[in-house]
């Protein structure tokens, strides 16, 4: 039987390598032995699902959302979330979900308080049609997963339409839900493309400075030096406070990743440089060198694979800092900028105590940030167990 | 992260961006106004107030997101420091809290000539400097004229005790001072050039000691005088109290002025509190926690903290006090300045973008995409009201209550740009101009302030649906103030004035050659035939005596800027204060909430 096992250990010696749930045999690949072993990592698997489930979602925001993450029905400002707000009966019998129209009234304590006002009823569907979009980027259409219907006689530019908010409404009465979603594209994948270019820009450099050694190694090491000198985080401001007031929000988007890889490659550069060194000592490279392979191909058929477990685990587990850098920026309203959604700046919401405790749904995107973090701390711990060589030796 | 966030958001409240705050008589409240009721109430409440004789002792917490920067009052520029100071001094007349009238303070009377020209101040007898030292006419001649009026003080008095007016013999515009002589040692005259109708407010600037200061100004070192290391028992001021400690980033404690003048009806010193202390906090969130706790007694309360202390009143034993609109105003502004940077030739604002800001249908079409009741209703809370003029229904007679409003209507606002010529001829969603350039602008405001922040991003959806591009950037306020007092290379901006009584206090704002004309400043003539009327108008409100035509000189000045809308308002904050209910002699009126030397505890 399989075990979850403590995530950070090395693996115990693992049964002989031919049962019929397809074990590879020893033979193969170390890549595919680190998969055969990952897959068999609860936690880690877990975690890859998750990741899955969530950039999924985020590719097809659009879709799955109700609503246009800017659409917005200002007079239901902060509206409880309606899954409790759904009917089923409508006195005289089972009915599909439906919901009624809603209006608020300041309470004694200038409370606005939501009560669904009697009249037409708007029936919860599938593929019904919203807000125009393409989708993928390559079709337009305006069918949405779910959302109201019966809303031909509705004003769509009505401050206090219908609309459907199973998360709750933020405070310009546009739905969390559809927010969250279309923030997910931002706020993830600045994580994966910062990495990106953070580990090109890291690998390459660390392994010309390991592998050319002397000046270079120097140059390169007091460079990476002084950016890891600065704190990160200020380094951060002053960077966005030199993006231009007029640039548009993809521009400040790409920006704002541009900025966090710049911070980040460093780091990874001196460590990618300690493991170029010894590599660099190894006989085969000598031999390729002996054999007058150019230092480029040597270099990247040679040496840089071999430090690539390191840099998939460390790629892996550096992918939360990064959408926590968004999110701090967009939290101080430095990042994304509203209407743009992004998890960061729908957070700012929460900075007020008085908000939390009485629309404690605005605090949803951070439990978003947090199960994506985890998720990536779980499936990272489980490559790096999955990679760990001692996995093997402990046979 | 936090943390960072804390300190931005503190760095950015301790400013103010302000106009000097001087205020003039006059009760009678405009109408039409949502809040008429509470308006009626607090007017009332002032009719009806009576001093109680109170007991001496106890204390009165309050809570501050900032300390003071400096102790030295009179070049201080930011609300930490002057409302800390405003405990230690005093000056000649004060405006009542309740009416908002002026009355005597330092000075017991005052007589004026005939053509309103000459003013004689008599100085109550036997007020002593906290020091125990004897105040003196000698004091009043020095502070006007060896620290207002003196060129190598940046005094925060002086622009307003500078008096603009039109010279009959050489038709040239002339900034007067007025002029101070003592009679003897408890009587002052002051003269004026012209008539100067905001006269009896602006001369209630506070009045420094004499026997302390005058070294410091004789040796130039006046502006790095009694700073925040100073030893905060060598600040000498006539007012209630006095600092018995500072400690930085902690607390301020004010302690009762032994020598202070003042008794109440029963013949007993006042002020009755013995202390007054402020505690310095991280944020508005923990000045709010702090009171819900106990630990102060006194708090200023947004439209989103209502809810949370309302249900709290009884078992915390405290109440909310709501004081009708606000002084303080928010408004949009673009940049209509049509000079050129000196230094590389280039005009400060993009000359397709100038034509569009020139354009008063343009700034029509902006107007009508501001939803004031969005803005109330989601941003304050619904403790708001809707702005329309330039002066705060607050100002009682001065404001217009009929001037030009510009309702919330996008399709409105969509005929006028159709009106213009102006359509979207590329598709892509936002118009283009004659020439085809896209309307598109950067719509700035200071990051950390939550009203403005939002106003902007309501703003940028209206404007989006009537084909214009608006990008929206929250910056630094030290570098939003530089843009428009220095560098002039913004667009439009969100941004908020305070204000006062007298209408008089915003002609930095309003008259085309001040510094903080916004959206042109600093103005050799001005550049549009209604900029000349208004610094007409404010010039001729400034010398006429007459209330009554006071008043319609300045409603007059309200429609000629809501018809040209240089600049357009938002809505105004409902002023809320909490008091724990054991404190005496307090009541909500339009103008204060207490005397603090009245003040007592039950």
């Amino acid at each position: 039987m399989q075990q979850v096992e403590p995530h950070s250990q090395p693996r115990p010696a693992e049964a002989p390598p031919r049962t019929a749930s397809g074990d590879p045999p020893l033979s193969r690949s170390p890549l595919r032995r680190a998969l055969f072993r990952l897959r068999r990592n609860r936690l880690a698997m877990l975690g890859f699902w998750t990741l899955v489930l969530l950039y999924g979602s985020a590719v097809f925001a659009d879709f799955l959302a109700p609503y246009h993450y800017a659409s917005s029905a200002r007079k239901k400002a902060y509206h409880p979330p309606m899954i409790t707000w759904l009917r089923v009966s409508d006195g005289s019998g089972l009915r599909w979900p439906y919901l009624t129209n809603s209006t608020y009234e300041f309470d004694v304590n200038q409370r606005k308080v939501y009560r669904s006002t009697p009249g037409a009823t708007y029936p919860i569907g599938f593929f019904v049609k919203g807000d125009s979009y393409r989708l993928l980027g390559l079709f337009e259409t305006r069918v949405h997963l779910f959302g109201l219907r019966g809303l031909e006689a509705v004003d769509p530019d009505d401050p206090n339409r219908p609309m459907l908010f199973l998360l709750g409404a933020d405070n310009f009465g546009r739905d969390v839900l559809s927010r969250l979603l279309y923030g997910g594209r931002i706020s993830l994948s600045v994580g994966l493309i910062g990495v990106a270019i953070t580990f090109v820009l890291g690998m390459l450099v660390g392994g010309a400075s390991g592998y050319f050694g002397g000046r270079v190694d120097i140059a390169i090491q007091r460079l990476c030096e002084m950016l890891m000198l600065i704190p990160g985080f200020y380094l951060l401001l002053s960077l966005r406070a030199a993006i231009p007031a007029n640039w548009s929000s993809f521009q400040t988007y790409v920006a704002i990743i541009a900025i966090l890889s710049f911070i980040g490659w460093a780091g990874l550069a001196r460590t990618i440089r300690g493991l170029v060194l010894s590599i660099a000592s190894m006989d085969y490279v000598a031999s390729a060198r002996a054999m007058g392979v150019p230092d480029r191909l040597v270099i990247v058929r040679h040496v840089l694979p071999n430090t690539l477990s390191y840099a998939i685990v460390s790629a892996t587990m550096s992918i939360p800092g990064y959408i926590l850098g968004e999110s701090g920026l967009s939290l101080l309203g430095l990042g994304i900028q509203d209407p743009e959604a992004s998890w960061g700046n729908m957070l700012a919401l929460s900075m007020d105590i008085a908000q939390i405790k009485f629309h404690p749904w605005i605090l949803i995107p951070g439990a978003l940030i947090f199960v994506t973090v985890m998720a990536f701390n779980y499936l990272g711990d489980g490559l790096r167990d999955a990679f760990d060589p001692r996995g093997v030796q402990g046979k | 992260m936090l943390t960072v966030a804390r300190r931005f958001r503190r760095g950015l409240s301790l400013l103010t961006f302000g106009l000097l705050i001087i205020g003039c008589g006059g009760m009678a409240f405009s109408q039409g106004n949502s809040g008429d009721a509470l308006l009626e109430r607090l007017k009332q409440n002032a009719t009806e107030f009576r001093y109680e004789v109170g007991k001496p002792g106890g204390s009165l917490t309050h809570s501050t997101i900032s300390g003071p920067k400096t102790f030295n009052l009179a070049i201080s520029t930011e609300t930490s420091s002057t409302e800390i100071l405003g405990y230690l001094f005093e000056g000649l007349t004060e405006s009542s809290w309740l009416t908002s009238q002026m009355q005597g303070n330092l000075a017991e009377r005052w007589e004026t000539s005939e053509d309103g020209l000459v003013w004689t101040f008599y100085l109550r007898q036997g007020i002593k400097w906290s020091d125990g030292a004897p105040f003196t006419a000698d004091d009043v001649v020095f502070t006007f004229q060896r620290i207002i009026y003196n060129d190598d003080i940046p005094a925060s008095a002086r622009p307003g005790l500078t008096i603009r007016y039109l010279d009959e013999a050489t038709q040239e515009w002339q900034r007067g001072q007025i002029a101070v002589a003592k009679i003897d040692d408890h009587a002052v005259r002051f003269t004026l050039p012209v008539p100067f109708a905001p006269f009896l407010r602006t001369i209630g600037t506070p009045i420094y000691p004499k026997h302390i200061l005058a070294k410091h100004v004789d040796d130039g070192s006046f502006t790095s005088t009694w700073d925040v290391g100073t030893d905060p028992g060598e600040i000498i001021g006539t007012g209630p109290f006095t600092i018995a400690r500072y400690d930085v980033g902690e607390r301020i404690v004010l302690r009762k002025n032994p020598h202070y003048w003042k008794t109440d009806d029963a013949g007993n010193a006042l002020p009755y509190l013995d202390q007054v202390v402020y505690l310095v906090v991280q944020d508005i969130a923990a000045a709010v926690l702090k009171f819900q706790a106990g630990e102060t007694d006194i708090l200023g309360v947004t439209g989103d903290q209502y809810p949370v202390l309302k249900p709290e009143e009884a078992a915390k034993n405290f109440t909310l006090h709501r004081q009708g609109p606000n002084f303080g105003t928010t408004f949009l502004a673009f940049n209509q300045n049509r000079g050129k940077n000196p230094d590389n030739d280039r005009a400060f604002v993009e000359p397709a973008k100038l034509k569009w800001f020139t354009n008063r249908d343009f700034r029509r079409v902006v107007a009508h995409s501001v939803d004031k009741d969005s803005i109330i209703d989601n941003v304050m809370n619904g403790l708001g009201y809707p702005q329309w003029a330039a002066i705060s229904p607050a100002a009682g007679p001065f404001h217009n209550p009929d001037v030009t409003k510009y309702a919330y209507d996008l399709k409105r606002a969509n005929d006028l740009l159709d009106g213009l010529g102006w359509f979207d001829l590329d598709g892509d969603g936002f118009r283009e101009d004659d020439e085809g350039n896209t309307l598109s602008f950067t719509l700035a405001t200071n990051s950390g302030n939550d009203v403005r922040e939002k106003v902007c991003t309501l703003l940028k959806q209206d404007l989006a649906k009537v084909g214009i591009q608006a990008n929206t950037r929250f910056m630094e306020f030290n570098s939003l103030v530089s843009q428009l007092v220095s560098t002039y290379d913004w667009e439009a901006i969100v941004i908020g004035f305070t204000g006062g009584v007298e209408p008089h206090g915003a002609i930095n704002l309003w008259h085309s050659s001040e510094r903080l004309h916004l959206w042109y400043p600093l103005q050799e003539a001005p550049a549009t035939p209604w900029e000349a009327a208004i610094n007409d108008l404010f010039v001729r409100g400034s010398r006429e005596m007459n209330e009554a035509k006071r008043y319609a000189i300045y409603h007059e000045f309200q429609q000629v800027a809501s018809d040209n809308l240089p600049v357009v308002y938002t809505a105004l904050a409902e002023r809320i204060t909490a008091v724990r209910n054991n404190y005496g002699n307090v009541t909500p009126t339009l103008y204060g909430l207490y005397d603090v030397r009245y003040l007592y505890v039950r």
